[in-house]
């Protein structure tokens, strides 16, 4: 295989992983508050967090320029701080990635935490338990499967996000060119042995994934 | 002692209670919808009342005034629900280990073999919640429950789903743990029977507020309100005007307008002439009188002539609808399976009932 499709590969792999992480921390976090808080704006928040799965990619890329690009809202701070912009990195890659995969975790994640029977939740506290030990012992254990089916399904997002990876990371073969825009590339200059190869490996790995996503899914609904 | 005065208001159902309950073990009896549960949720800290206070032993749970509300876990107090809600992830083991949270890992473990051996949960306890009968899961869930040494149990009909059976066993078990381990038990049922099995002290919820605090004879026999009555199977409830009375006598006369028909009642002291009460009878009271046999003088003028218009077999006795006006039935009548085969009576049969001065209770107008 040729070097540039392995390290594609390899880059690919390691943004959707680090996304993923990224995606289980944060998500997790998210769905406990939307589903068993009630607070002012929580179906704003709800919808702010699910905008990208709905958004063209490139609208939310665009918006990540707004805010992390060296003159954006966040990225001039980071900017003027540190003399770093997170732009045309890899780390851009996996930011766009965690943004647009964010959503898939926290809807089957959300779900699979109110479908826990609030009894049990209110025994646990009546055993002396506080909020944080009955999340850990009960609501988690108890919504692990669909946390893992949202999981897997945000990291085969991760891996195929293209439009916001390349609004933010760009194309540079041997830096930020992810798979997905190594497909691109390779459609777009004729390369079709090359292209061929990588689409049969994508559709058969997305495939795999939303196989066992479904399978663990099923059994939480 | 468990002192506890609220009031909730949910919108379409306001709960407005006091209740002051000793050691031992209190029934807090109610139809459905009569805010049992809703009162026990308080207790734990589930639902947080609109105003009020609630105390135990004199720790304060609960004080709206005085910006007082515990957190449920420091409350101390074991909560059995009607469903068993064990940890479907966790073994019957682990789920009875669940709350003991203070003590050194082999001491925690005797605890809970303990636990396991009282409630008769020997065998059991690598199975998972799905594997074991409903009477056994409610067992592990009294034993999750007991193990944390709480200083109150709650009990939500938590023997509702059972058959018969399980059920008197169960009590069985809640009697031996009361007894053991002195713990103060609230237990709340809608059903008659278990009220009555439980326990001599009966709190008699409904619509949100106390009925009835009492004995079980004060309630069987002596209910404070028509609502009371009815639960507790006073079948026969007149609306009667007092006619006449004779306090020399110990006697009035009332008319029950919508049925048509007279009787005589106890007096009480401070009822006037033209007055309206209730006065109710148990459908057990009501004797049917054999032709051959002479009437005793102690039924004095309440005896009724007409006819029995319908008769339901209930298992263990049977039920007669006597009719002597043009309504459909003006008593109902219990009477057992061995007096209803001497009795040899039919459906449409002309008979004479009566019923005794002591058989007669009255609730004033209102309540």
């Amino acid at each position: 295989m040729e070097g540039s499709i392995l390290f594609s590969l390899r880059l690919s792999l390691q943004v959707a992983i680090a996304a993923t992480v990224l995606v289980v921390l944060v998500g997790t976090g998210m769905s406990f508050i939307l589903a068993r808080k009630s607070f002012r704006g929580k179906e704003l928040l709800d919808i702010l967090l699910t905008l990208p799965l709905v958004l063209p990619p490139t609208v939310t890329g665009y918006y990540l320029i707004l805010f992390m690009g060296r003159n954006g809202f966040l990225g001039k701070y980071l900017f003027h701080w540190t003399g770093w912009s997170i732009m045309f990195t890899w780390y851009a890659a996996v930011l766009a990635s965690f943004i647009v995969a964010l959503p898939l975790m926290i809807k089957t994640t959300r779900a699979a935490i109110e479908s826990v029977d609030q009894n049990l939740i209110n025994v646990s506290y009546t055993l002396g338990h506080g909020e944080l030990k009955t999340f850990f012992k009960v609501i988690l254990p108890l919504s692990k499967k669909g946390m893992i089916a949202g999981a897997i399904l945000s990291f085969a997002r991760a891996m195929g996000e293209f439009g916001a990876t390349l609004m933010v990371a760009g194309n540079i073969p041997g830096k930020t060119t992810t798979m997905p825009i190594a497909i691109y590339t390779s459609a777009s200059s004729g390369e079709w042995s090359k292209a061929n190869m990588m689409v049969v490996f994508f559709t058969l790995v997305s495939g795999f994934f939303l196989y066992i996503a479904n399978k663990l899914s099923k059994k939480v609904i | 002692m468990i002192e506890v005065h609220i009031a909730k208001d949910l919108g379409n159902f306001t709960l407005d209670l006091s209740l002051s309950l000793q050691k031992g073990l209190t029934v807090l009896f109610g139809p459905s919808g009569a805010g049992k549960t809703l009162t026990l949720q308080t207790i734990a800290g589930l639902v947080e009342p609109d105003s009020g206070t609630i105390r135990l032993d004199g720790v304060v749970y609960f004080d709206k005034k005085g910006g007082v509300n515990l957190p449920i876990p420091r409350r101390r107090v074991g909560y059995v629900f009607q469903e068993p809600s064990l940890f479907p992830h966790m073994t019957v083991f682990e789920n009875i280990a669940y709350g003991i949270s203070d003590l050194p890992s082999e001491e925690k473990r005797q605890r809970v073999k303990h636990m396991i051996e009282k409630m008769r949960l020997s065998g059991l306890e690598k199975n998972f919640p799905h594997q074991i009968s409903g009477g056994q899961k409610q067992r592990v869930a009294l034993a999750r429950a007991l193990a944390t040494s709480p200083l109150l149990l709650l009990l939500d009909e938590p023997f509702a789903s059972l058959d018969h059976p399980v059920r008197e066993k169960l009590r069985l078990d809640l009697f031996r743990i009361i007894e053991e381990d002195h713990v103060p038990v609230v237990f709340v049922t809608h059903d008659v029977e278990e009220a009555f099995v439980l326990s001599d002290e009966i709190v008699v919820l409904n619509d949100g507020k106390i009925e009835q605090v009492g004995t079980k004879e004060d309630i069987f026999y002596r209910p404070q309100t028509k609502s009371v009555a009815k639960f507790f199977g006073v079948k026969n409830i007149f609306y009667a005007k007092v006619a006449n009375i004779h306090p020399e006598e110990g006697e009035m006369t009332v008319y029950v307008e919508n049925r048509g028909f007279e009787a005589s009642i106890p007096y009480r002291k401070g009822i006037r002439e033209g007055e309206w009460v209730h006065f109710c009878i148990r459908p057990e009271e009501i004797m049917i009188l054999k032709e051959d046999r002479p009437v005793k003088r102690n039924l004095r003028a309440n005896i009724f002539a007409g006819q029995i218009v319908r008769i339901v077999e209930k298992g263990s006795e049977h039920t007669l609808f006597f009719k002597q006006g043009q309504s459909d039935y003006d008593f109902e009548i219990c009477i057992s399976n061995l007096a209803y085969r001497s009795l040899c009576i039919k459906e449409g049969q002309m008979v004479k009932v009566a019923f005794k001065w002591e058989s007669i209770w009255l609730i004033p107008e209102g309540k």
